[in-house]
């Protein structure tokens, strides 16, 4: 935890507005077909890359050791300080809904879709909330029982950035971070033995199977990226890419599973993430993007 | 309706990244260990335990 953890998380958020997803959203977005998404998945990659390159250095800015909530507030105590946390942000968002609109929407919390039957919904969507909570959770637990660490997603871009460039001849070696021993044997050993990679790929084709089957498959890209929105994409995934190396892991990684192991850096990581989303929800206009 | 995709194009896709996946394969060394070649190492053997990062980013406090 420290200074790369504050600017990665913060720039990563700000990236999320530009490039329209976060880690899980740009591979399925990807996944439905959406042109805009696959530039920024490019320079998602490309970010990420450069930010192997360059944490050796961040690492050395002042920071100190991962703090795991169960080692300092025991199991207990550090379940019931995230469920307060949990809590407060929960009140606190629905403040700011009633305040906006006036009452908060209940109905994506309902077990039952409203206009189809469970069937047809379970086909061809739009799943209620309450269904992808828990799927979420139980696959999480299942990721964490079966491969011994939880869900990731943005590691697996740099390994794939990396073998871009060394199949082109760059020697990764040189840099330090593929040097560390689970990116070195991650960089020399195939993809299908990477856990993170061989998700993302089973991600992609769900979303693309999800999409097909309510027949929006690539629905989102009738009009191609132009002119500012392009840019947008580009320098939203680059901005996805280098905050993620930095801030450890993205909406994912970082936050999503990072908060399931009781991790303080998750905690930091979402408020530094949602500073930077601020500032990106600012920045949209500039390059036409509808906020 | 008119289809906003062209499944020749998607195919097309899907069928590069899979050679992409086979040629990282079959040259790695899960695939040499498994088709017999020892003294190899691969990751399914290896996972860095001082690490402190799921990326293999070292702890601050074990860095120079």
């Amino acid at each position: 935890m420290g200074t790369s953890l504050v600017v990665g998380s913060f720039l990563f958020g700000m990236g999320m507005q530009l490039g329209g997803g976060c880690g899980s959203g740009t591979l399925f977005t990807v996944g439905a077909g959406n042109i805009r998404m696959v530039v920024t998945l490019v320079f998602f990659i490309v970010g990420t890359v450069i930010g192997s390159m360059h944490l050796p250095w961040w690492l050395d800015q002042p920071g100190f050791d991962p703090v795991p909530l169960v080692n300092t507030l025991g199991l207990s105590g550090a379940i019931i300080a995230q469920l307060v946390g949990l809590g407060l942000v929960a009140w606190w968002v629905n403040r700011i809904e009633r305040k906006a609109h006036g009452s908060i929407e209940r109905n994506e919390l309902l077990w039952k879709s409203q206009g189809h039957g469970v069937l047809r919904t379970l086909v061809s969507g739009r799943w209620p909330f309450t269904w992808a909570i828990l799927i979420l959770a139980a696959g999480n637990a299942l990721t964490l029982a079966v491969s011994g660490a939880p869900w990731s997603i943005t590691f697996a871009f740099n390994v794939w950035g990396a073998k871009a460039l060394e199949a082109v001849g760059v020697n990764m070696a040189q840099f330090e971070f593929w040097t560390w021993d689970y990116p070195a044997i991650a960089l020399k050993d195939s993809v299908l033995t990477h856990i993170p990679s061989v998700m993302n790929f089973g991600l992609l084709l769900g979303a693309m199977l999800a999409a097909g089957l309510a027949n929006k498959f690539n629905e989102a890209s009738r009009n191609r990226p132009e002119g500012r929105q392009f840019m947008a994409a580009v320098v939203g995934g680059l901005m996805l890419g280098y905050g993620a190396r930095l801030g450890f892991g993205c909406n994912i990684g970082a936050l999503f599973s990072g908060i399931a192991s009781a991790s303080l850096h998750a905690w930091i990581w979402f408020a530094c993430a949602f500073a930077g989303s601020l500032i990106g929800i600012r920045l949209r206009p500039f390059f036409r993007l509808p906020n | 309706m008119k289809r906003a995709y062209s499944r020749t194009r998607i195919l097309l896709a899907l069928g590069v990244i899979l050679v992409l996946i086979m040629v990282d394969h079959l040259n790695s060394p899960t695939f040499a260990f498994n088709s017999g070649q020892g003294n190899v190492q691969t990751a399914l053997m290896q996972r860095d335990e001082s690490a402190c990062a799921p990326c293999g980013a070292p702890c601050p406090s074990t860095r120079d």
